[in-house]
């Protein structure tokens, strides 16, 4: 038997102990000059919008009253109204943009071809063709907000983490390195890194939490930044610059007299490949969900990680589940699955979603 | 979504000071601080400073922030345990303090109020934190490798403290936090009422079935089940009985 007793005594002294520990130190200078910053940006884009708003409604009623309102093609660069900072570069801005001389809502737009833009010291960051993007933050996170297409960026490396970020609808992607691409399309944001490490989540939050994408690893998310796909690298693709890679056994080929000669294999499967193939994988996991879990009168939820390896010959491998999912749904969703066929590849991919499961 | 307590940003307007202090509500005038809605009494040096600030003083949040950081720190730490978040946290508290200041009426002393934006901006960040996917590789450990090893009373100490913290965790909200304001933090249930929004009673209820829980999860913890052991058993032989008088301990 347990002995028992003490529990009193033990609960009043590790609270004791609890209190009289001090809290951890503080760097109250950073604490002090990040929080004055981000007065500071809250304020002027407070102003800036509220100036803008009262100035763009007053200019709207002007010319309506000339009857000059009318469309035009997007994206036009527009002037910006008087007595507001933020300036439109683009589309037709030649050389270099030194980014030192941008400010917070600055915005910069490209037709036919894309724009580069330098901070020195910080990151450069270059907006493909029909792109559009706006300065979001100068200070210790240098943030681009992507509103169209796709942008490139190369950070330096800094001490601080999370020193250069873009955002896209709800979504963050915060560097911790280096050199990254980020497309929105459509309702997602694509995202491959090529070098160093990004972070990837949710744009609300103060630090970004969710995936950590490496070199060679690419991501789909939706834009609220809670759910996405990320298909890793093959481990020997990270550690290309230290070891030796092993290449890939070859394909065989029956070659028949007169047939061209077989493209070669992509090294892996494509982000949109996969992104079908799991959505089939994902529909076989719910059902097995719903079928496998006797709720009655109550409504039961899941919200688990699937990951899986894709083998080169696109043979889906055994399902993992974080947090785990009852036997039977495991069993059931692994056997479904396991009919699901990927493309072929030379290195195959290591997958991963979060699904939602339940009514 | 968590419910909304502090006032949404206004926008600043025309004339007022481009200043990265507070914004302008009114003027500053002769401020009569209202204690607990007793008679007034003519307002203190803290009173003024709060006054200033509302009044849109860059220095006077500069000075509020450096006289109340420390009291912020040690209760965002106590409320959440050991975290990497301490002073993205403590940022954010001193963010809604500018942004709702003006709201202060006086019918509360100041550190009331900060302590109701400190304990609201912790759980709001305890439930954005459970919102959020996790993480696909591990973030690095946030103990420091070139710690030099501590006496074995302190590592022992150091495991309890960090046993207790993974207790505290299993509470719920409520509890947890009228715990750690009145057990750590050293507040009466009067003031805790006023911080939590409730009436004393049930500030008493929560205490009473936050200090039972505590106790009796203490076991699952070897390094408290240890203390216990080595404290041995309370004077009355039925454990449970002791722990219901435990828990029923008049809050100071």
């Amino acid at each position: 038997m347990a002995k028992r007793g003490g529990e009193i005594e033990a609960l009043r002294e590790v609270t004791r102990e609890a209190a009289r520990e001090p809290a951890p130190q503080v760097d109250w200078q950073r604490v002090e000059s990040k929080l004055l910053s981000r007065i500071e940006s809250s304020e002027r884009s407070r102003s800036g919008r509220w100036v803008y708003a009262l100035v763009a409604a007053a200019a709207a009623v002007l010319l309506v009253g000339l009857g000059l309102f009318g469309g035009g093609d997007a994206p036009q660069a527009r002037t910006a109204p008087p007595g507001v900072t933020t300036k439109v570069i683009g589309p037709d801005v030649q050389g270099t943009v030194n980014g030192s001389e941008l400010a917070i809502g600055d915005r910069v737009v490209t037709k036919n071809r894309e724009i580069e833009v330098d901070h020195p010291g910080r990151a450069r960051w270059t907006l493909a063709a029909s792109s559009s993007a706006t300065l979001a933050d100068v200070g210790k996170r240098l943030t681009v907000r992507l509103d169209q297409g796709a942008v490139v960026s190369r950070v330096v490396p800094r001490k601080e983490a999370e020193s250069f970020a873009v955002v896209t609808g709800e979504l963050r992607v915060a560097v911790h390195g280096t050199v990254f691409r980020v497309e929105k399309r459509g309702d997602r944001a694509l995202v491959e890194v090529t070098e160093g490490v990004v972070a990837v989540g949710p744009a609300s939050a103060e630090r970004t939490e969710g995936w950590l994408l490496r070199a060679g690893d690419q991501g789909s998310f939706t834009l609220d930044g809670r759910t996405g796909t990320v298909q890793r690298a093959p481990t020997a693709a990270r550690d290309s610059q230290t070891s030796e890679v092993t290449a890939p056994a070859p394909t065989r080929v029956t070659a028949k007299r007169n047939s061209p000669a077989p493209a070669p294999l992509p090294l892996t499967p494509t982000t949109g490949e996969i992104e079908r193939r799991l959505d089939t994988v994902a529909s076989h996991v719910a059902r097995c969900f719903d079928q496998n879990t006797k709720s009655g009168d109550v409504r039961v939820t899941a919200r688990t990680r699937m990951s899986a390896k894709v083998a080169p010959d696109g043979s889906l491998g055994a399902l993992a589940f974080d947090p785990p999912l009852a036997p039977d749904v495991h069993q059931c969703a692994s056997g479904a699955a396991r009919s699901t066929k990927f493309p072929q590849s030379q290195q195959g991919a290591l997958v991963e979603r979060t699904i939602l499961l339940g009514p | 979504m968590p419910a909304a307590v502090l006032q949404l940003d206004r926008p600043s307007w025309p004339g007022a000071a481009a200043d990265p202090s507070c914004h302008p509500v009114r003027p500053a005038t002769n401020i009569v601080a209202v204690s607990d809605g007793s008679e007034s009494q003519p307002a203190s040096e803290a009173d003024q400073l709060v006054a200033r600030c509302q009044s849109g003083e860059a220095v006077a949040f500069r000075e509020l922030f450096r006289a109340h950081r420390a009291d912020v720190a040690r209760l965002v730490h106590r409320m959440l345990g050991p975290t990497s978040d301490l002073e993205d946290v403590i940022q954010e508290v001193f963010l809604q303090v500018h942004k709702s200041i003006k709201d202060f009426r006086g019918q509360s002393r100041f550190s009331t109020w900060l302590y109701r934006v400190t304990v609201n901006v912790v759980l709001m960040h305890r439930r954005a934190q459970r919102s959020r996917p996790t993480f696909v590789e591990q973030p690095e450990s946030l103990v420091p490798s070139d710690v030099a090893p501590l006496p074995d009373e302190q590592v022992a100490r150091r495991a309890r403290i960090v046993a207790f913290n993974r207790l505290l965790d299993r509470l719920t909200e409520k509890k947890r936090t009228v715990f750690v304001l009145h057990e750590l933090e050293g507040m009466p249930p009067v003031e805790i009422a006023k911080i939590v929004e409730a009436p004393v009673l049930t500030v008493r209820t929560r205490l009473f079935y936050a200090r039972r829980e505590l106790a009796e999860l203490l076991r699952e913890e070897p390094a408290l089940a240890a203390l216990a052991d080595e404290l041995g058993p309370s004077g009355d032989r039925d454990s449970d009985r002791a722990v219901e008088r435990e828990a029923r301990r008049e809050p100071s």
